[in-house]
Order: structure tokens, then sequence, then C-alpha cells
């Protein structure tokens, strides 16, 4: 068994020891300290924010630990290593396991139009966008909550329903002479 | 607040200069008016914070001086942690003491900066006291060299240092807040956020590679 440190004899170290003690810093260091302190917390030098390792240090002190114990002991380095293998072999095995459902197409639902009562009132003149396809309108459905209503009438063109008819306008010819 | 910490460290020294005020106000045992102190301080009273600063700043100081063997860099990181510590007082939610919080800031920013000047390290050491040639402890190292017990002082204050920068910086802090600053297992486990039984046997380590780095020194 390993002996405690107050066991085996450190005298001599001891000793030696104490010399640091006896280390001190220039005459007036520390009356001086408190005034050099306070003068960068009122010029709120220090202000930038700390490295990212060093705020990972000083909030999250086991995963620094954890890090450091990753570089130094072989075995949990191998634990470790270990684990992300058996959780990425249990991925790859799940995925294959479980079937593929594709989602379920989206399906046009026309909303049936209002039955009509008596006479026909004026509908609005709803000029047609020129939707050729059904498969356009599947494409609107997600945003207009699969319906439209009323539907939009099929045509060819954004401008078929400002198309005029031209006539032929006949001027009398003036009698050509007295 | 604190849990009382009963047993008092092995190894430090009954006229221990640094360890004298670091018992005085104890982290085992912080002043009525401290809690006080940060109450005013976190909301932004400067005089309260003023305080603070005064009654820690030599430990925290020695601390990261101890660490990094550079007075230059113990200035610097010591100034940066108080400033930190004020701009963090609003997440300090007083689940440990103040003492220990700041001490986890400061022991934080010190092992950060080390790893990142690893192998670009430089010793700027401080001077010794002029008590240091006649404490006793000292001088049965020394005896068979004197009559130049300030150099054979200073060679041994150097050796010591860069010995200490053999180690790693988790032996380093051990050996520096228990040997050192005198604080017990059981504050230094709070700080390191480790438990005591770490603590114990990083310690054990330590002397046992700084002994073997200081063997034609120091006699065992």
């Amino acid at each position: 068994m390993r002996p405690s440190p107050e066991s085996e004899s450190f005298e001599a170290l001891r000793r030696a020891l104490k010399l640091k003690h006896y280390e001190k810093p220039p005459p007036g260091y520390f009356e001086d300290f408190p005034r050099r302190v306070m003068a960068q917390i009122r010029a709120g030098r220090f202000a930038e924010p700390d490295t990212f390792w060093e705020r990972l240090t000083w909030e999250v002190p086991w995963l620094t630990r954890f890090v450091e114990a990753l570089f130094t002991r072989p075995a949990v380095a191998m634990g470790f290593g270990g684990a992300v293998c058996a959780v990425l072999i249990g991925g790859l095995i799940y995925s294959e396991n479980v079937a593929f459902n594709p989602p379920k197409p989206v399906t046009f639902v026309p909303i049936p139009e209002a039955p009509v009562v008596s006479a026909p009132a004026p509908t609005p003149v709803i000029p047609s966008f020129g939707i050729a396809h059904q498969s356009d309108l599947a494409l609107l459905s997600p945003l207009t909550n699969g319906s439209l209503n009323p539907p939009l009438p099929m045509s060819g063109s954004l401008f078929d329903h400002f198309r005029v008819s031209a006539q032929p306008v006949g001027f009398p010819a003036p009698n050509s002479a007295p | 607040m604190t849990k009382p910490v009963a047993a008092k460290p092995s190894g430090t020294p009954a006229n221990d200069p640094a360890a004298a005020p670091a018992n005085s106000t104890g982290p085992s045992s912080p002043p009525p008016d401290e809690v006080d102190l940060v109450r005013r301080a976190r909301r932004g009273d400067l005089e309260a914070y003023d305080e603070l600063v005064r009654r820690y700043q030599e430990r925290i100081y020695a601390t990261i001086y101890h660490m990094t063997a550079n007075h230059e860099d113990a200035n610097d990181l010591a100034q940066e942690t108080f400033v930190k510590a004020f701009r963090a007082l609003r997440s300090f939610k007083g689940g440990s003491s103040f003492y220990t919080w700041l001490y986890r800031i400061a022991v934080n920013k010190t092992i950060n900066f080390l790893k990142q000047r690893r192998g670009r390290a430089h010793m700027s050491l401080n001077d010794l006291d002029f008590n240091a040639e006649h404490d006793p402890d000292l001088m049965v190292l020394i005896s068979d060299k004197t009559p130049r017990r300030e150099a054979h002082l200073a060679e041994l204050q150097e050796r010591l240092n860069a010995a200490m920068q053999k180690l790693s910086e988790v032996h380093r802090l051990v050996v520096t807040l228990h040997d050192v600053q005198g604080l017990p297992h059981e504050e230094i486990a709070r700080i390191m956020d480790c438990n005591v039984g770490t603590v114990r046997s990083r310690l054990f380590y330590a002397r046992q590679q700084l002994q073997a780095y200081l063997s034609d020194f120091i006699k065992p």
C-alpha cells in the first residue's frame, strides 16, 4: 500500500520550500496593487469576453476534466471511442430495419359550390390566371389548404378575358367631284 | 457558507511569515463582515471591493507567483483575477466562500496561462527577504556552505523554482497551496474541484518528484 504524504519524511524538502516564503515582491507593491485593479475596473479594461476555452473551464469544469482524461488516460479514450462506435453501428442497424414510409401525396379536394337558389346573381368577374394543368393546382394546395373556391377556370392565356374583337369601321367616302 | 476545517495542515511552520496572514483571516473562518462586503461589491460598490482586494491580494499574488516563477506574469494574472472576479460577482452564488471562489478564478487563469506558455517559460524571481539568512531551517540546509550564505540561498532559490517548474501544473499547484501557502487538504480539494484523496496522492507524488530533482541539495 502507498504511504500517506505525512508518513514519509519530507522534512528536508519542507525546509527547502520554506525559502519560498521569503520571496517578496518589490517594496510598496501591495500598497499600489488595489489602486491599479480599481483603475482597470473603472476604465472598463478586460471588458472583452473570455476565450471560449476560458469560459468552458470556468462554467463546465467536468467537461474539461473529461477532455483531459481523454488525452491522458488510454482507458477513458478507448471507452469513449467504443461508445461512439456502438452508437454509430446501432444507428445504422436501426435505420436498415425500419421500413421506409414515403409521405402521402397531398390530394386536391375541391369544396362543393353553394347551391343556386334562384336567379343567378351577377357573378364577379374573376380573371383567369392561365393555370393550365391540374398539377399546377396541386402546387398551390399547401398554400391554400388544398382547396380553391371557386375553382379557377382553365384557359390558355392571361389576357383571354380582355380579348377585344375588332370590327371594320366603314367611313363613307366623300364624293369625289362636284 | 464555508465549512469549518478543523485540521491544521501538516508541515505548516509555526513561525511561517507567509502562512501567518493566511491563518489569521483564513478561508475556514471568514470575517463576519465579508458577506456584507461581497453583497455591497455585487451592487457595484467599489469601496467594498477595494477592501476585498486588500484582504486577499497577497495570497492570490503569491499563489500565482509560485506557479509561474515570474513576477511580471504574476502581477498581470493577479490583476486580471480581481478584475474578472468583480465582473463575475453576479454569478457568485455563495455556494462556497468568496475566498475559495476567488482562488478558483486565479487557479484557472494561471493554469490556462501556463498551458499557453508551455515551452516558453522563463523565470523572473523576486528578491529574498533578508530574514531568510536567519531562518534556522534554511541554515540547516546551507550550514556547510558558509560563510557565503546569501549566494547559496540565491542558488537554492533558483534550483527550487526550476524544480517546481518541472512539475505538472496540478502537482505544482498542490505543493504551492499546501506546502507553501499552508492550506488544508480539504480547502485545496474545494479549490481544485476534486476529492481529498486526489489531493493527498498528488501531493505525495509532487514531493517525491521535487525531492528527486533537488537530491544533491537536500538529503532526505
